[in-house]
């Protein structure tokens, strides 16, 4: 059974950690008490053994990433071991849970009552009496209706602390697929109105939504709309197609993208972040392409764009985003983008939107559907294939004007799409 | 310092009412009735008579474990005596205290005490008040022979002489210290004689003669109220009953008990009085119909007086 | 305000009750013309013999004669030159003093205080340098004063002569040459309030009288440890101003007690229990006692140092709560 590596607390107040190095990439063997990642504190470094001789399976938490006490960072299991239910699980409640030992609940249990009392055998103490855990965070426990035989505390020797039950507790809040499990001490939040379905939010959605409050609290942006004709983009691509296989066909994403590199190029402001006191403009041009995965968003990064063809960028697009289904990206393939392409353009329905910008970038790129509208081209009226687009940019480090001279060589790039071909 | 006639009556009315007092108290203690113990002062009472005939209300007196009768002879009320040994809220001290622990500062009663020795410095301290005051007032130490052996009348008789204090120090000595005899608890036979080691003057008197010490007293009184510093009066006598109720004095003699007995305090009083023609046998008994009937009123008073509520448990730790 | 130390502001304390009430005077071995930390000279020199009042030594007499002259309406402010003589006056107080307000239902008042000095880090050994605070705090109907300021001694001392109970006032050795601005004029402290020394949000160090200014410096450790160190001075432990501790507590969720007593029985259990009992679900850590070991005070320089709790061992104390 996999084991987990939770960011440990390291003090008094302790609140996060910085993961400062992996010693084992995923996939390596790693042996139990083996130095596997180096974590940091605000005054100390330190580095955490593997709990258990087997693979590296997950790194969920890179380096130079800094978060809560507790957050899982990494998990070891035996190579080909399936983790999925191990990490479809709550993360943040159950970064502290101890999977040898206590065995860790059922989602569903969690915040039922009943489980560990069934779990225990007739006229045994209940596990709650053995656990470890301060007056206070019993307390707030029994207030907040977490179950701390399923947490593990951080406090000295194991001790389950307000903070531990603080954890615990905004995930139960967070995960009221618990409230809805079958079973009688699962009532529903708000039993009047029927609830159809219950989504965790929790895992990767959760991230998500933290990553886009953070977002949207940050950046001032401004989103810019525009109409691209796409008749000679869509032509080029057919010409390319035309001759190749199934499964190697060019995309009108990858076409976009290259668009995008092209535009970076001759602004590049566009391709930047802003740290601290200075924009740092980038070299390097990676264009994350967001991928929708079950109940998520996942942005694998292509790099270096700029240097490759349309093929290879398309090429590229693909893989990754098969693998991020698979959920089986290695984490350099979802850091360092630069700037983020997603689209919506599948769907038939939206022509403009305005995306939520990819921290620390400064700007995305939101592709519309594919509608054939009325143009007028070269004075005569024309019936031709259009592409809504939305440029959001953070107003803090690129103003109105380049975005709009972004936009612009964009659209020249489309409306000239044999550049792209070169 | 002669008695005159209503002196000694008045000295003999408060020895009745002292007996009467005790003979009442020892009744309810033997009926079951009185919680805790019982120190009966009867077969002392000339001294509290004698001495306390001598002093003016604002006076001071320190008592001790045996004070009923020091506390009746300095105007006690017996009927909020009564209700304080039978515990009830009306006694004086709303049954918190009980027989070792009246008090009544209105009537200068410091308090008995349930310490032997602990009064000494208590009363050299309220000495010290008195002459601090600028006032002529006295304070008076009651202690029996047992406690001149505590440290607390050494330390307390050395402070009272060499700050001159208007203190008088009367030792009640009834010969016994609880069961240990006198002659074998201390060497010198007078425990005055200790009052020479610290300076000031010892006067034995017989205990049991209420004009005798009410006569060294007055002497006493006056030099600590002329400034004259301290003075301890002696007062040799007897206890009819043992340390306590229940306590049946085995270890005394029965012949010298029965010699003491002989030399009862009322009745040495009463022959007094009659000798001298102050009073008949008619008139001694009317005293005592008369303090009876008080005593018995004042048992009926405190028997139908309430218990303290639960409430008062918690009260009069600290004064607000 | 003025800089004063420790015992000078005291003595400003004692000197302006004593103008304001004659009935107050102070008595002792040698506190008028040799006082042993000096601390009732100035009252002496202001006020003479009658009222600054030497004594042999005999602390039963002391004490005693005390409870009487209190009983009979002074209000005597008794010097035991170390507290260690605490035994020798312990009838006087404990079973007179105290009791008196109560057995006596209430009709007595023993207004007296009993200044006594406290404390180790002198070489003065096991008879000279205790802390018997439990000793009275077990005791009801006396108060129990430990200040650990100047400003704070000078508005105690006055409280405690005013106040109409028996009420021993402990004044730690080490802490008499300490200073700190002193209000002018007349100053008096509520007892039974505790004074928050410094704040903090992390853990709640409670202590009193010289253990005061050790935590201070062990908050100052923990601040460098990233740790925020509240300092609850108690000032008074009778009364206990149990509603300071719980909540602190409810702030911090941490106790550390800091006492220079003995550890067994000491004051700090009692707090500790306090907290157990009414404080129980605020707590969230264990709660832990830095104090002296359960040892006569040593004589040795070295011993002596190793007995006294310190601002590192308090230190250790907080971080090993996590």
């Amino acid at each position: 059974m996999a084991s987990i590596i939770t960011m440990p607390k390291l003090g008094l107040t302790m609140k996060t950690g910085t993961v400062t190095h992996w010693n084992a990439a995923v996939g390596d063997p790693v042996v139990e008490g083996e130095v596997v990642v180096e974590v940091m504190t605000e005054k100390i470094t330190y580095q955490l053994e593997s709990p258990a001789t087997g693979v590296l399976l997950k790194v969920l938490v890179y380096e130079d990433e800094e978060v809560p006490v507790g957050t899982l960072i990494g998990v070891v299991g035996q190579s080909g071991e399936d983790v999925s239910t191990l990490l479809t699980r709550d993360f943040a409640a159950e970064a502290a849970a101890s999977i040898s030992g206590v065995a860790p609940a059922p989602a569903d249990a969690a915040a039922g009552a009943g489980a560990p009392a069934a779990a225990s055998p007739a006229g045994q103490p209940s596990p709650a009496s053995r656990v470890a855990a301060t007056p206070a965070a019993r307390k707030l426990a029994a207030e907040v209706g977490v179950d701390i035989t399923h947490l593990s505390g951080t406090g000295p020797g194991g001790r389950v602390t307000i903070e531990d039950v603080t954890r615990a507790a905004e995930d139960v809040y967070a995960a009221p697929a618990r409230a809805a499990a079958p079973g009688p001490s699962a009532a529903p939040a708000e039993p009047e109105r029927p609830v159809r379905e219950v989504v965790p939010y929790h895992g990767v959605r959760r991230a998500i939504g933290e990553r886009m409050v953070a977002s949207h609290g940050t950046s001032p942006t401004v989103t810019h709309h525009v109409k691209a004709d796409v008749h000679p983009l869509l032509e080029l691509v057919a010409s390319m197609n035309a001759t190749r296989p199934e499964g190697e066909r060019v995309s009108v994403t990858a076409a976009v993208v290259k668009a995008v590199a092209l535009g970076i190029e001759k602004t590049p402001r566009i391709n930047s972040s802003l740290h601290d006191d200075r924009i740092m403009v980038w070299s390097e041009v990676n264009v994350g392409v967001a991928v929708a995965v079950p109940d998520g968003l996942i942005v694998p990064v292509v790099r270096d764009v700029d240097r490759l063809g349309v093929v290879e960028i398309s090429r590229r697009i693909k893989d990754l985003a098969g693998r991020a289904r698979e959920d089986t990206l290695q984490p350099e393939e979802v850091s360092g983008g630069t700037f983020t392409v997603t689209s919506l353009s599948g769907f038939g329905s939206v022509d403009w939107f305005s995306p939520i910008i990819n921290p620390p970038e400064a700007a995305i790129l939101g592709v519309g559907r594919v509608v054939d509208d009325v143009v007028v081209v070269d004075g005569r009226v024309e019936v031709r294939p259009t592409m809504g687009l939305s440029l959001t940019f953070d107003h803090r480090i690129i103003d109105g004007a380049p975005a709009a001279e972004f936009l612009a060589a964009l659209l020249d790039c489309l409306a000239h799409p044999e550049r792209l071909a070169e | 310092m002669a008695v005159e006639r209503d002196q000694l009556l008045d000295m003999y009315r408060c020895m009745v009412k002292i007996r009467e007092f005790e003979n009442r108290a020892h009744d309810l203690f033997l009926a079951g009735g009185l919680p805790g113990f019982l120190h009966l002062y009867s077969g002392q009472e000339a001294v509290a008579a004698g001495v306390m005939a001598t002093l003016r209300p604002d006076d001071l007196i320190a008592s001790t474990h045996r004070g009923h009768g020091h506390v009746i002879a300095k105007g006690g009320d017996v009927r909020l005596m009564l209700a304080e040994i039978l515990g009830r809220a009306t006694g004086y001290c709303k049954g918190k205290g009980g027989s070792m622990h009246i008090a009544a500062i209105e009537l200068g009663i410091l308090g008995a005490n349930g310490v032997v020795g602990a009064s000494i410095p208590i009363g050299v301290g309220a000495a010290l008040a008195c002459q601090y005051k600028d006032g002529d007032r006295v304070s008076v130490t009651f202690f029996g022979d047992g406690a001149s052996n505590r440290g607390t009348f050494h330390e307390a008789l050395n402070l009272a002489s060499i700050w001159d204090l208007p203190a008088v120090f009367i030792c009640e000595n009834n010969l016994y210290g609880v069961g240990f005899c006198q002659r074998d608890h201390m060497r010198p036979c007078d425990v005055a004689e200790r009052a020479a080691g610290y300076g000031f003057p010892g006067i034995v008197v017989d205990g049991n003669d209420a004009e005798a010490v009410y006569e060294a007293t007055a002497t006493a009184v006056a030099r600590a109220r002329a400034g004259g510093g301290p003075t301890m009066v002696e007062c040799k006598t007897w206890r009819h009953h043992g340390h306590f109720v229940g306590d049946q004095a085995l270890y005394r003699d029965p012949a010298e008990h029965a010699e003491w007995l002989a030399r009862d305090p009322l009745l040495l009083c009463a022959k007094v009085l009659a000798s001298r023609g102050w009073a008949d046998e008619g008139a001694l008994l009317a005293i005592q119909d008369e303090i009876r009937a008080e005593i018995e009123e004042a048992v009926a008073f405190a028997l139908a007086s309430p218990q303290p509520a639960l409430s008062d448990l918690l009260t009069d730790v600290y004064s607000d | 305000m003025a800089v004063r130390n420790f015992g000078q502001a005291i003595a400003d304390g004692l000197i302006l009750e004593m103008e304001r009430d004659p009935d107050v005077y102070i008595v002792g071995e040698d506190v008028a013309t040799f006082p042993a930390f000096g601390v009732t000279r100035a009252c002496y020199e202001r006020f003479g013999a009658t009222r600054v009042r030497d004594t042999p030594v005999s602390e039963t007499a002391i004490m005693g004669h005390a409870v009487g002259a209190a009983a009979a309406g002074l209000r005597p402010v008794a010097e035991i030159m170390f507290m260690d003589f605490l035994g020798i006056i312990l009838d006087e107080l404990a079973n007179q003093a105290a009791k008196m307000h109560y057995m006596f239902g209430g009709t007595m008042k023993v207004p007296l205080v009993v200044r006594t000095v406290s404390g180790a880090g002198i070489g003065a050994a096991a008879q000279h340098s205790q802390s018997l605070e439990a000793w009275v705090t077990h005791t009801p109907g006396l108060k129990m004063i430990a200040p650990s300021t100047p400003a704070d001694a000078k508005g105690l001392i006055a409280a405690a002569v005013r106040d109409d109970n028996p009420v021993v006032f402990m004044e730690h050795k080490l802490l008499y040459a300490t200073e700190g601005e002193v209000p002018d004029g007349e100053y008096v402290l509520p007892i039974g309030k505790a004074d928050i020394k410094r704040a903090g949000s992390d853990v709640t160090i409670v202590s009193w009288s010289s253990m005061v200014q050790k935590s201070l410096a062990a908050a100052d450790l923990l601040a460098a440890d990233g740790v925020a160190a509240e300092v609850l001075d108690l000032r008074t432990l009778v009364p206990l101003d149990k509603d300071a501790i719980l909540e602190s507590l409810g702030r911090t969720h941490r106790l550390v007690i800091v006492h220079e007593a003995v550890k067994t029985s000491g004051f700090g259990a009692e707090v500790a229990a306090i907290v157990a009992d009414e404080g129980f679900d605020l707590l969230d850590a264990p709660i832990k006692r830095v104090t002296a070991p359960d040892t006569p005070v040593p004589f040795s320089p070295v011993l002596e140092a190793a007995f006294v709790p310190d601002a590192a061992k308090i230190r250790a104390a907080v971080l090993s709560l996590g």
